[in-house]
């Protein structure tokens, strides 16, 4: 039997139910627990605390409970965490520990002196910069100046992501509109691109150029727009507002670059 | 300040296991309870969250039992009360804390000779 909770708000009952989930699938590896007895206590203790308080129960109001109750990863019992989060907790412990943050650097800076290992570095780097923000997440606690050493591997990588994602496409055409002295194979496909161009070359080619990346970017929009979860988990914690609408935003410039240059193109031909 | 910070969060993981023992040894009481007796005590700084899956811990280590009761405020609410073992190792504990107890003060007012 569920206890009854006080009228929430929209935006309350959703950070509810988000952290009831998140304390659901920490909990699913661990049949020691019972879940449903553990939502049932946090029912009961979310009740007790909100016993008089102002109908609707904001967000905020619900969010001083949540984040005196801990993070969801708390529930589990620590006897029961996987090894290697046992590992990073005792990296980790204590409210002013820098460890985690140390060693995210320690593997970025010094990844380019470990020859053949150094992708594997780099690697371990991003893992160490998220577990670390992770676990600083769990516990609610700012991660403050620790962000200059957790960030830069991260950053490292988002920005590289973006801009294949963003402009490699176009600059694959670019470069080979730009440069008619290219090996034998790239030559077959610069000719297979642009052949039956009209003059003057660089006009027509460069219309080409926009509209191929126009309709890249309208595809890559309403991908991004429709993927927005993931592209929040891959670009975290930096993309978390990202919307849906920015998705669109992307496709819609993408769409009217595409548009333009496409009909100077007909116009030209 | 830092090396005090991590004594005493150390110690207070510690102590509060001991501190739910006692709090449900004096009579059959329910979660919420628990938070609120260990709330009142400054130097434990708890935070909510942590006292559940401690009561999960002893109830799986057969410390606790649990019993659903009907509460006169709202929903069926759940009790907690010591097992006879849990009692033994409340007692043990106790007994050892006690003991250290003792001889810390013994310490602090021991005169260099």
């Amino acid at each position: 039997m569920m206890t009854a909770l006080p009228s929430m708000t929209q935006d309350a009952q959703g950070d509810l139910e988000r952290y009831l989930g998140r304390v659901k699938s920490a909990l699913r590896p661990h049949p020691s627990v019972d879940a449903d007895d553990v939502e049932r206590e946090i029912r009961g203790h979310i009740e007790a605390e909100l016993e008089g308080a102002s109908a609707p129960v904001t967000a905020e109001r619900l969010r001083s409970v949540l984040d005196r109750l801990g993070s969801p990863g708390d529930w589990v019992p620590a006897d029961e965490l996987p090894a290697w989060r046992r590992v990073l907790l005792q990296l980790s412990s204590g409210q002013e520990d820098w460890r985690l943050s140390y060693l995210a650097l320690g593997l970025f800076v010094g990844c380019p002196l470990l020859g053949p290992v150094a992708p594997l570095a780099f690697f371990a780097s991003i893992l160490v910069a998220r577990a670390g923000l992770a676990l600083l997440d769990e516990r609610s606690e700012p991660a403050g100046a620790r962000r200059w050493f957790l960030y830069p591997p991260l950053l490292f990588i988002y920005v590289d992501l973006a801009i294949v994602a963003v402009i490699l496409p176009p600059a694959i055409l670019l470069a080979l509109a730009a440069d008619p002295n290219l090996p034998a194979e790239l030559l077959a496909a610069r000719g297979f691109v642009f052949e039956g161009l009209p003059d003057p070359f660089w006009l027509s080619a460069t219309l080409l150029i926009a509209a191929a990346a126009g309709t890249w970017w309208l595809g890559l929009g309403l991908a991004l727009a429709g993927l927005r979860r993931a592209v929040r988990w891959v670009f975290w914690p930096f993309a978390d507002g990202f919307e849906r609408r920015h998705g669109l935003r992307i496709a819609v410039v993408g769409f009217f670059i595409a548009a333009l240059s496409g009909l100077g193109l007909a116009v030209a031909l | 300040m830092d090396v005090t910070d991590n004594w005493t969060t150390q110690l207070r993981k510690g102590v509060l296991e001991l501190c739910v023992l006692n709090v449900v040894g004096q009579a059959p009481v329910y979660g919420y309870d628990i938070v609120k007796r260990l709330r009142g005590i400054d130097a434990l700084v708890i935070r909510e969250g942590t006292v559940y899956p401690i009561l999960s811990r002893l109830k799986r280590d057969g410390l606790v039992n649990t019993s659903l009761q009907e509460s006169p405020e709202g929903p069926a609410r759940k009790y907690y009360e010591l097992t006879p073992r849990g009692e033994l190792v409340r007692g043990e504990m106790n007994a050892y804390w006690e003991v250290l107890k003792r001889g810390m003060d013994a310490l602090k007012k021991e005169v260099p000779s």
